[in-house]
């Protein structure tokens, strides 16, 4: 219970955007625009996954098994991410509920192991995941808005732009957040130098 | 400490975890893609028709003229059909296609067994009525190029399914929908799928189809 009023302000977020998410009509409305879908109920899932994860410490512990370093997290969030930027893949979600379901699944496991991941992963391997994640974002972002046709069947060309927009903000926004989030990890590995960035306190804290 | 904390050790799982993670990933956007070949629904549904055409379900119509128990079938001497969704309403580009549509029919002359259809998907305003306006607004020659609806919401409901044509509102009171001109074989089979501005392509196709 040391952590009880945090952790408890995540739950209590974390079901207050679960909730709605269950009810098929609020699903609907937010998958009825491209930007929404992306820039809102992706995040939404992928913060649920992540707070569910500091509920979860056996499987966290499981995981931490085959993730060393955090790269197996890194990578997974990677590419469930990339998948979910691919147009088809968007068009898929909303003509099947079985692809939906894998969405909201695969969503919610990247949010849970980034979470798990980040409290192992050295500030270098992140940047390298930040870095992708931005450099691919901002690419698709840019092709959204480039497009001349629409590129997914469900969703009109201004709602394609703004989700174009969406991501490139989001990927600048995401650089910013990581190098906000590991400022006092950035700023030990100078200080201590390079060659011993694994023996930050905080670290071994967060392993146990 | 876990043993996967310890130095040297845990290696060995993370690297097989890695490897099936890359693996799923490739398979699974490999599977989306076709191969990596597609990245839209659209131009995934074009190359997957090629390679596994689709049968449509029989197509009860309505047209200005009366009602077809099955277009597809409707006229023996009919080897193919050139065929696009339409609605009666639509404003601007659907106009500027269909004046490319009228001279598509003048080219169907040299083209003797394949036939164009244009069904409207708005059923609750396309009646009889509304697609005789819309066929003699173009001049429609019934024997070259059928306006048609769908007799039931169901056989709608099947035909846009079956040729992976999904049709939304605009916003604006219209609709979008990925247009395309759709070779069919009777008895309803969809052969391939051209782009709207590869009307003369698709009249080559069906044509070397009816012969």
């Amino acid at each position: 219970m040391r952590h009880a009023s945090p952790q408890a302000m995540a739950a209590v977020l974390a079901a207050a955007a679960a909730v709605p998410l269950a009810i098929p009509a609020v699903r609907g409305a937010l998958e009825a625009d491209m930007a929404s879908h992306m820039l809102l109920e992706f995040p939404l899932v992928v913060g649920i996954g992540a707070v569910a994860a500091g509920f979860a410490p056996r499987a966290r512990a499981a995981f931490a098994r085959i993730d060393r370093m955090g790269i197996t997290g890194w990578l997974f969030a990677s590419l469930v991410l990339a998948y979910w930027m691919i147009p088809s893949a968007l068009d898929a979600a909303l003509a099947s509920p079985a692809m939906n379901a894998a969405k909201f699944g695969t969503l919610s496991l990247a949010g849970f192991a980034l979470r798990a991941s980040a409290s192992r992963s050295p500030p270098a391997l992140e940047a390298f995941f930040v870095g992708n994640f931005a450099w691919m974002s901002a690419t698709v972002g840019l092709l959204y808005q480039e497009a001349e046709t629409q590129l997914c069947l469900n969703y009109l060309a201004d709602g394609q732009q703004r989700a174009g927009r969406g991501l490139v903000v989001l990927s600048i926004a995401c650089v910013v957040a990581w190098l906000v989030a590991r400022r006092r990890r950035l700023e030990l590995g100078r200080g201590r130098g390079a060659d011993r960035p694994d023996a930050a306190p905080a670290k071994r804290i967060n392993m146990l | 400490m876990t043993p996967a904390d310890s130095p040297g050790r845990g290696f060995g799982a993370t690297l097989v975890a890695v490897a099936a993670i890359l693996a799923a990933g490739f398979a699974a956007a490999s599977q989306l893609t076709l191969g990596f070949r597609a990245w839209t629904t659209e131009d995934a549904r074009r190359i997957a028709v090629v390679e596994r055409p689709v049968d449509l379900s029989a197509l009860p119509v309505v047209t200005p003229e009366g009602s077809e128990r099955d277009l597809w079938s409707s006229g023996p001497a009919t080897k193919a059909w050139l065929v696009t969704f339409i609605y009666t309403r639509c404003p601007t580009i659907c106009l500027a296609l269909g004046s490319e549509f009228q001279q598509l029919q003048v080219a169907l002359d040299a083209a003797p067994g394949v036939r164009m259809a244009s069904i409207s998907f708005d059923r609750a305003h396309d009646t009889p009525v509304a697609l005789g306006d819309y066929a003699r607004r173009f001049g429609a020659d019934p024997r070259r190029w059928v306006v048609a609806a769908p007799a039931s919401d169901e056989a709608l409901r099947r035909l846009l399914a079956g040729s992976g044509v999904v049709v939304i509102p605009d916003g604006i009171g219209g609709y979008v929908h990925n247009a395309a001109i759709h070779v069919v074989v009777p008895p309803g089979k969809l052969v391939r799928v051209f782009g709207m501005e590869q009307a003369h392509e698709a009249l080559a196709f069906a044509a070397g189809l009816a012969q």
